[in-house]
């Protein structure tokens, strides 16, 4: 009996191929978040949380 | 959720399809279908294209000319008026049962689409609506699950660069490619804004003597105490670089920095001449100082201008006990008349006293509001002066003596002077203008408040001096404006100039450095930020290269699963062949570009073999064979609920037609998948049957009766009518050996008629045991003296009988035969009989 064909979406290929946690790998991750109606929002907050512990590393513990 | 089926299929009108509807009827597994050529095969299997997309795509892949296909869905010999269409009855996913159908509104024209109707179940509907039950539509232009010859030769006879588009849903990524967009453009959003706090901060950290204090604070971004010290440090440099004596606090050293810094542009140019103060905030007077001016009026108006000036006696008069409490008339005591004083009089003179005492103290507040107003004109004075620039208020002949001209400011500025200059002279005049106007109101309301404030008894022009301070603060307004609108332009003309003026005296960056020193928290702010933004954007950009190697992954990932299919439906069709099928590939740099791979080995092993594009090496029929399994491939992979396979293996492909019977079709229905086919290939069609009765397989036949009546459908696996029906087919062949193979066909239907005549018979008599196999061997010739007596529901019948023997016997045997109305009277007295005796 063939093969049947497996349902896999290609951004569920994609993730199978970037390293977990990574900052790619976040950010498709919160494209594909079902829960989301905006993907490009959803994105951006990833970046806006990333630029957030950027900052305060930098700030160091004074801040 | 299970893939859709199909249950029936009727057509009407469509292209070989007459007016009376054809129903084909559709078990869940398999139904075969057999017709000969020319009898409505592909327009069946096109009916089946037409429902799903409201075209046929032979028209777009084989067509020389659209003009070929205009009128060519409507029947040709349909009555104008009547109805075009193709419904299907079918259970959908979610096991519901429903009817689309789809009807044609206007046929293809010879530059024009044809147009159609879709409805499920009565509803006007999309073909979007169709994949609420399950049924979705491929790329186009093969949409529809329909494999028909032209569709086969379709992916080999494209450009290999538009080979993409058959596979677009299988190996296309531009979902991804999307995404990987959407990423690279959120970078943007990363981009710190211009700040010029920022820009002061790299002009400094570019200035050789202040290098060593900002070496350190490029590489990492100091805490606030640190960077204080550091600006501590590098004021000390500038200080010590001017030859003068370093302060000790950073606040005392900056004004130090500031001071020798406008005096090295003073020798250069008067800058200062360009320093004004803030505008002064200015209201005008509240409304509780016209309040006491009027209320002065109104007591003014009271006591007249003799009693006013008598009220010092009169107050006096009153001090004496004796008139104060006199109850009969007393003489004066001023003039010594007798008995003029009244009780009265006296009277009189208290009101008098009181009524003076509320002039003297409205007169007094109103004194107080001239002075109130008199200051307020003063400030604003003041403020208008301070506001203007410190040449504006020099005389011409002043300015040229200190060298503040335009021109001079035009020869510093070089060939940037324009761009500085010409805005900020638009706003000079502005200013000039309006501070003039002001100052010239302040003049005047002030000089009316002091002409009333002399003159309170007798002049005050409430409504004069309440207008004169509304010019003022219209003219107020105007000037403000003004100076709003110069700030800019002379602002940007300062720092310009001064840029000018620092390199000119050795201290550019001083101002900058000035700037930056006297906000440091501002600066680590920003300074912070645009590291995070920097090291973030770092980050996005190893994030971008790592999803492109990613998506190059996945696509790699799904040419190979689609090839490892296709690979799995070409063994089943050519098993153990030497020349392979061997990969799907894209073009090295051009991923649109699809190429297929073949093997071919010396070995039985198939090892070793060399890799060639299978356009070169392979056969025809092997190259229709890769279509069929490509066309598999991908059926399978889109996870479709059924197919319709036109023909899918060519009548020359003996070799390969047992292995597609048994080993494709058992694996399709195991998928499990819905499979339709459509064949002219008589032996399939019974092999079939045989083969799959278990699924329970539904037969059916086409043929055609007359061309208006166009093709039927005879939905029955009856070998009888089957060997009638090709039989016809053949009778209408003008050549000789056509109409003898009718014969055997007839010969052979008329056999199996007596046959299971007498078959019956016995059964109706009681023997149970009697078989079409008891006559195994028997001719006409036997069989139709026996059949003869049975045939009594016409006495006419056993002459239609002999008279069929007669005709099958001279086509069989070797002389001439007979002529194709004979063998149509034959088909038509047999197919009489068959119908009469046999119910059918």
């Amino acid at each position: 009996m063939p093969e049947k064909a497996e349902p896999k979406s290609n951004y569920d290929r994609l993730l199978t191929h970037l390293e977990d946690g990574s900052l790619a790998y976040q950010l498709v991750q919160a494209h594909c978040d079902h829960d989301t109606t905006d993907p490009t929002e959803s994105m951006m907050t990833v970046l806006r949380e990333r630029l957030g512990q950027a900052r305060r590393s930098i700030d160091g513990p004074e801040a | 959720m299970t893939a859709p089926r199909l249950k029936s299929l009727s057509v009407r009108g469509f292209r070989a399809y007459g007016a009376t509807e054809q129903t084909l009827n559709l078990p869940k597994d398999i139904a075969v279908v057999w017709g000969p050529n020319s009898k409505g095969k592909t327009s069946l299997a096109e009916a089946f294209e037409f429902l799903l997309t409201g075209r046929i795509t032979r028209r777009e892949l084989t067509a020389s000319s659209q003009d070929e296909f205009a009128d060519a869905l409507r029947n040709a010999h349909l009555a104008a008026g009547e109805e075009v269409y193709v419904a299907a009855r079918i259970i959908a996913a979610d096991g519901t049962a429903h009817e689309i159908r789809r009807v044609l509104t206007g046929d293809y024209g010879k530059r024009q689409d044809c147009t159609s109707r879709l409805e499920i179940d009565g509803a006007a509907a999309t073909e979007d609506d169709l994949a609420r039950f399950g049924i979705t539509l491929s790329q186009p232009p093969l949409q529809a699950p329909v494999l028909a010859q032209h569709t086969l030769s379709y992916i080999f006879s494209v450009r290999p660069q538009d080979r993409a588009t058959y596979f677009k849903t299988l190996l296309e990524v531009t979902d991804l490619d999307d995404l990987r967009n959407d990423i690279a453009t959120m970078a943007g959003e990363l981009r710190l804004p211009d700040d010029p706090l920022l820009t002061k901060f790299d002009t400094c950290a570019a200035v050789p003597a202040l290098k060593p204090a900002f070496a350190g604070m490029l590489r990492t971004i100091p805490d606030l105490a640190t960077l204080t010290t550091n600006f501590e440090d590098a004021a000390r440099v500038l200080i010590e670089t001017a030859g003068e004596k370093v302060p000790d606090t950073l606040e005392e050293r900056l004004a130090s920095i500031d001071r020798i810094l406008a005096d090295r542009r003073s020798k250069t140019f008067p800058v200062r001449g360009f320093e004004r103060k803030e505008l002064a905030g200015w209201n005008p007077p509240r409304p509780d100082i016209w309040t006491r001016i009027d209320t002065y009026l109104d007591e003014r108006k009271k006591i007249d201008e003799e009693t006013r000036q008598l009220v010092a006696l009169f107050d006096e008069a009153l001090k004496y006990p004796a008139i104060s409490v006199i109850a009969e008339p007393v003489d004066c005591p001023l003039c010594g008349t007798e008995s003029a004083l009244t009780p009265e009089r006296v009277q009189l003179i208290r009101r008098h006293v009181e009524d003076s005492k509320k002039f003297r103290t409205a007169e007094t507040s109103a004194k107080s509001a001239l002075s109130q107003l008199s200051a307020s004109v003063d400030a604003l004075a003041t403020a208008v002066e301070a506001a203007l620039p410190r040449y504006l208020k020099m005389t011409a002949a002043k300015r040229r003596e200190i060298g503040f001209t335009v021109a001079r400011i035009r020869e510093l500025l070089g060939d940037r002077a324009a761009e500085f200059v010409d805005p900020w002279l638009a706003r000079v005049r502005s200013i000039a203008r309006a501070g003039a106007a002001l100052r010239r109101g302040t003049l005047a309301a002030g000089a009316l408040v002091e002409e009333y404030t002399v003159g309170l008894a007798t002049a005050l022009d409430t409504e004069k001096l309440h207008a004169s301070f509304s010019t003022l603060a219209t003219l107020r307004a105007t000037y403000a404006t003004a100076i709003e609108a110069y700030k800019a332009p002379a602002t940007a003309l300062g720092t310009a100039l001064n840029e000018v003026l620092d390199a000119q005296s050795d201290t550019a960056g001083w101002q900058d450095f000035l700037d930056i020193a006297r906000q440091p928290d501002t600066l680590r702010a920003v300074l912070i930020e645009r590291a995070a933004r920097v090291a973030v954007g770092k980050e996005l950009d190893a994030a971008l290269k790592q999803i492109d190697r990613a998506k190059d992954q996945v696509l790699n990932d799904k040419f190979s699963e689609y090839s490892t299919l296709i690979q799995a439906w070409w063994e089943r069709l050519r098993p153990d062949e030497p020349t392979f099928f061997s990969a799907l590939q894209p073009r090295k740099g051009a991923k649109r570009t699809i190429d297929f791979k073949a093997g071919l080995s010396a070995n039985p092993d198939r090892s070793a073999p060399k890799v060639r594009d299978v356009i070169a090496v392979f056969s025809q029929s092997q190259l229709h064979c890769l279509g069929l399994a490509i066309f598999l491939a991908r059926a399978q992979h889109e996870g479709l609920g059924f197919i319709v396979l036109d023909d899918p293996v060519l009548s020359s492909d003996e070799d390969y037609r047992t292995h597609f019977n048994s080993t494709v079709l058992t694996e399709l229905l195991n998928l499990p998948m819905q499979v339709i086919v459509l064949t002219q290939d008589h032996d399939t069609w019974e092999e079939l049957e045989n083969r799959y009765r278990h699924l329970g397989i539904s037969n059916a036949q086409l043929y055609i009766e007359t061309p208006a009546e166009g093709s039927i459908i005879e939905n029955t696996s009856d070998a009888l009518l089957a060997k009638i029906n090709r039989a016809k087919s053949l009778a209408r062949g003008g050549h000789p050996d056509l109409r003898k193979e009718c014969g055997i066909q007839l010969r052979d239907a008329g056999e199996r008629f007596c046959k299971e005549m007498l078959v019956n018979d016995r059964c109706g008599k009681g023997d149970r045991a009697a078989s079409l196999t008891d006559y195994d061997g028997k001719t006409l010739e036997w069989l139709c003296p026996r059949v003869d007596p049975l045939l009594d529901h016409d006495a006419s019948h056993p002459g239609k009988l002999a008279a069929f023997k007669r005709t099958v016997n001279n086509a069989c045997h070797d002389n001439a035969p007979p002529s194709n109305a004979e063998m149509m009277r034959a088909c038509g007295d047999i197919r009489f009989l068959v119908k009469d005796y046999l119910c059918r």
